[in-house]
């Protein structure tokens, strides 16, 4: 006998043969039984559902001569003729690949020629969601109102393509993705009529894996059954899918649970070297993530899971080590890690990098961390540009970002940290004197000239301290003449509101705030002076 | 060359030749894995297979039809590929359509085998549905794909789907010296940056250019330290002078951020990769944070996306090295 694929082979010939889909199967025996059909009809559904098989068993249906509760009855004489698939009463168009308005034209005009066996002619338009906007619009009149004798049934797996003026002249059913329990129960009728045997676990895990479709279960049996022969075992469902062994998902979920890095570098070494597919396994390990998650949240998860008894109590166990926040967070990760690998080409990185990135959450970058980060990164930037002019400053902002290079930034925080509590007044400082600028810049362009490269500190004590670069002597002296200095002062006062004194100081001299060993002497008198006296008493007059 | 000379899938190689002897032949099969790992060259032991006229052993390599398909002139053998062009287009499987329906002109079956079956354009995809679903009794199709992603749900329900394995490292290592005479370590070294793909690993034990490269980039890499933002940026000379082989190059800095990772994490040296180079990896790692190499990663894996979606290439590679 000719070897048909198993999905072929097992189409079904009745209604009570289609899987999962009773209400719709209900709906059109019903038409059948009271003679009420219509004469569009439109199959919608994800693959594997059944659409194109129920669209065949009720072509069929309709002509039968003597219907059986709905279904055909396959002896009469009409029966047996449609099922040659010679007939020319039920006729199959691939929309895909006859998807211009010539070829509806050609439909349209056949349509008004009567049956040659039956009561119906009827057209099967599969993946009917390629035809072109013209053959759609061609199909709609005939569509709307075809002759007695003809009924279309469109079937797509995506129904959102089609235009709305098609949509509302169908009776439109909408195929479901079949339940685990159908498929299983399925695939056991089949295995039993093909005399084959297949462990109940087996057909757990395939129609697990088909994900509601029929076909794809099939498909896979017919795989299992090539390579394990006339008994097929849950191991040989699993080695055709080139999943791992379950419990090592179990094993790599207890170090990701417990956080040991080096043992899963390990464990994908071993992955990799047994040549096993990346992205199955990681499909695998969210899924066994998921169940656990089920486990934590539901009471009742073992309706929630399809599993045997043994691997159900080995979740249980290990449900009771993982905390939910990091299962789920584990989910996050393992799920963008997924969509990542379409694109890299190294798939093993991806994966290592995702579990590193699990099990040390520490290393995560919250928002509020980083925001705390930036801030502190960005003071440190403003520090560095008022503190730019004075050399000792200027060292430190290199060895700053020299340490940045040399250990690519690891220390940055770090650094950022010892320096933000010193440099919190050089930024204000830099604000200060930007405003200053700003001002001397608009009134007197000059004096803007003598002051733009200078470095700016001021005290607590109201000293304001320019300081110079050590080639521009020249400018200090002028700034220091009695009206520049009144005029700086008093737009300082204005930024800062308080009255201040202006001291100048070329940059070798060493400025009072960045260096406090090294304050001038002057300055260490006034300061004495003051805490001696009270500031009150002090007055500090410039010679 | 035969089931027998293959060396690693065994996987793969175990269950087609389970379906040629037992002659339960399908009517669509699927063959999934990366490019150079092997697909076109099973998939042809495998078209020969199941046409194959000898009672024994199949394929024997000696039957007519054998000798047909190994000369490349076989009647029922149809081939779809892209060619030049970068997608198949609805025509070239409109033309598969047609042929298909015509029986085979001397053997007892026809074999269309789609290279590059990833390329077909959604249209292209979809005229083959029905097609794939219900060929004619003597007709198998063998898609070949490096992506299942790239295809249609429907057509992957529709096929058997054989997913090859990646080589572990010592078949790879195998296969390359078979071809070319260098000692075993070095063998080994390709083999472990091939990442189990042996069509990789064969290309890059022969060729010259890629080791001048990777020991270019390799430079680039030891000296990452010493440089600051601009002496990174002027690294982009390099990058430019490989432009067209950008995605081996962000494959070799990913390997290597990877190999610093997984000795900082283990301290063990059997788990690093680009094993010639030890020292300097030892070095790094004890100079890299881990979040700072997770980072880089991610801004290497950035790199990649943006470039293929045409995202302006100097642009993008500075921005990488400002980031490294």
């Amino acid at each position: 006998m000719r070897y048909t694929a198993l999905y072929r082979q097992w189409r079904p010939e009745t209604f009570d043969e289609v899987v999962g889909q009773d209400a719709t199967i209900r709906i059109l025996k019903n038409q059948i039984k009271s003679n009420r059909i219509a004469h569009a009809y439109l199959f919608c559904g994800s693959r594997g559902t059944g659409k194109t098989s129920t669209a065949k068993v009720f072509a069929k249906a309709v002509n039968c001569l003597n219907p059986i509760d709905g279904n055909p009855c396959l002896k009469c004489e009409v029966c047996q003729k449609l099922s040659t698939g010679s007939s020319m009463d039920i006729i199959e168009i691939d929309a895909a690949s006859n998807n211009g308005v010539d070829e509806i034209r050609e439909l349209r005009d056949k349509v008004k020629y009567p049956p040659v066996v039956g009561r119906y002619k009827v057209y099967i338009i599969d993946e009917v969601h390629m035809l072109s906007t013209g053959a759609f619009n061609a199909l709609l009149k005939t569509l709307e109102e075809p002759p007695e004798h003809i009924i279309f049934i469109l079937a797509t797996t995506e129904p959102h393509r089609l235009p709305a003026t098609i949509l509302s002249r169908c009776q439109r059913f909408n195929f479901k993705r079949i339940a685990n329990k159908s498929i299983v129960s399925r695939l056991a009728e089949i295995a039993k009529r093909t005399e084959i045997q297949v462990e109940p676990e087996a057909l757990y895990t395939i129609a697990r894996w088909a994900e509601g479709s029929m076909r794809d279960a099939l498909s896979l049996l017919d795989q299992c059954i090539g390579f394990g022969g006339d008994a097929v075992s849950n191991e040989d469902v699993l080695a055709v899918l080139g999943t791992a062994d379950q419990w090592f998902v179990f094993a790599v979920a207890e170090n990701i649970i417990e956080g040991n890095v080096s043992e899963l570098f390990y464990q994908v070494e071993q992955l990799i070297n047994d040549g096993r597919d990346v992205s199955v396994f990681l499909k695998d390990l969210i899924n066994h993530m998921r169940n656990l998650l089920v486990i934590k949240v539901c009471n009742d998860a073992a309706q929630l899971i399809d599993v045997g008894e043994d691997t159900f109590k080995a979740y249980m166990e290990q449900a009771q080590k993982a905390s939910q926040e990091r299962l789920m967070r584990a989910i996050d990760i393992l799920c963008a890690a997924e969509s990542e690998m379409r694109w890299s080409s190294q798939p093993r990185v991806s994966l290592e990098m995702a579990l590193v990135k699990i099990c040390r959450p520490e290393q995560e970058v919250t928002l509020d961390a980083l925001l705390d980060r930036v801030a502190k990164l960005e003071q440190q930037l403003e520090g560095g540009v008022v503190v730019k002019q004075t050399s000792p400053s200027r060292k430190g902002a290199r060895a700053a970002s020299k340490s940045q290079a040399v250990d690519g930034g690891s220390t940055v925080g770090k650094e950022g940290g010892d320096n933000g509590s010193n440099d919190d007044g050089g930024a204000a400082d830099a604000h200060v004197w930007e405003e200053v600028l700003g001002i001397i810049k608009k009134e007197r362009i000059a004096l803007y000239g003598f002051l733009k490269d200078c470095g700016f500190a001021l005290n607590e004590k109201g000293m304001a301290v320019l300081s110079f670069p050590a080639d521009q002597q020249f400018f200090m002296e002028s700034m220091d003449r009695e009206d520049n200095r009144n005029f700086v002062e008093k737009a300082i006062e204005k930024v800062v509101g308080k009255q201040v004194k202006v001291r100048c100081v070329l940059a070798d001299q060493k400025t009072a705030r960045s260096e406090p060993e090294g304050k001038s002497q002057n300055e260490e008198i006034i300061e004495k002076a003051i805490d001696i006296f009270g500031e009150d008493f002090v007055e500090i007059v410039d010679d | 060359m035969n089931f027998s000379d293959v060396i690693g899938q065994s996987f793969v190689v175990k269950r087609l030749k389970q379906i040629i002897e037992s002659q339960r032949i399908g009517h669509a099969y699927l063959f999934v894995g990366s490019k150079g790992i092997g697909k076109k060259t099973i998939a042809n032991i495998f078209a020969r297979g199941i046409m194959c006229k000898s009672q024994g052993h199949r394929p024997c390599d000696l039957c007519r039809s054998c000798r047909q398909f190994n000369s490349g002139n076989h009647p029922d053998v149809y081939r779809v590929q892209k060619g030049d062009k970068s997608s198949i287009g609805v025509e070239q499987i409109r033309n598969v359509l047609e042929d298909i329906h015509l029986k085979p002109y001397e053997s007892s079956r026809k074999v269309y085998i789609i290279e590059d079956a990833h390329a077909m354009t959604v249209q292209a995809q979809n005229a083959f549905l029905k097609t794939l679903e219900e060929p004619p009794f003597f007709a198998t199709i063998i898609l070949l794909a490096e992506k299942s992603s790239e295809l249609l749900p429907t057509i992957l329900s529709r096929c058997q789907v054989f997913r090859m394995q990646r080589l572990t490292r010592e078949e790879v290592c195998t296969i390359i010296i078979s071809h070319f005479d260098m000692p075993r370590e070095r063998a080994m070294l390709f083999a472990g940056l091939s990442g189990g793909i042996p069509g990789k690993g064969l290309q890059l034990a022969g060729s010259q250019e890629f080791n001048q490269m990777r020991s270019d980039v390799f430079k680039f890499l030891e000296e990452i330290f010493d440089y600051n933002d601009i002496d990174k940026m002027t690294q982009w000379e390099l990058f430019n002078q490989y432009k067209d082989r950008i995605d081996e190059i962000l494959d070799m800095l990913v390997i290597w951020f990877r190999d610093i990772l997984s000795y900082k994490e283990t301290g063990d040296s059997a788990l690093v990769i680009n094993i010639d180079k030890l020292p300097v990896i030892e070095k790094q790692a004890s100079l890299f944070t881990i979040r700072r190499i997770r980072s880089i990663i991610e801004s290497i894996e950035r790199t990649r996306r943006m470039l293929k979606g045409n995202a302006n290439y100097q642009l993008t590679i500075e921005n990488l090295l400002l980031n490294m």
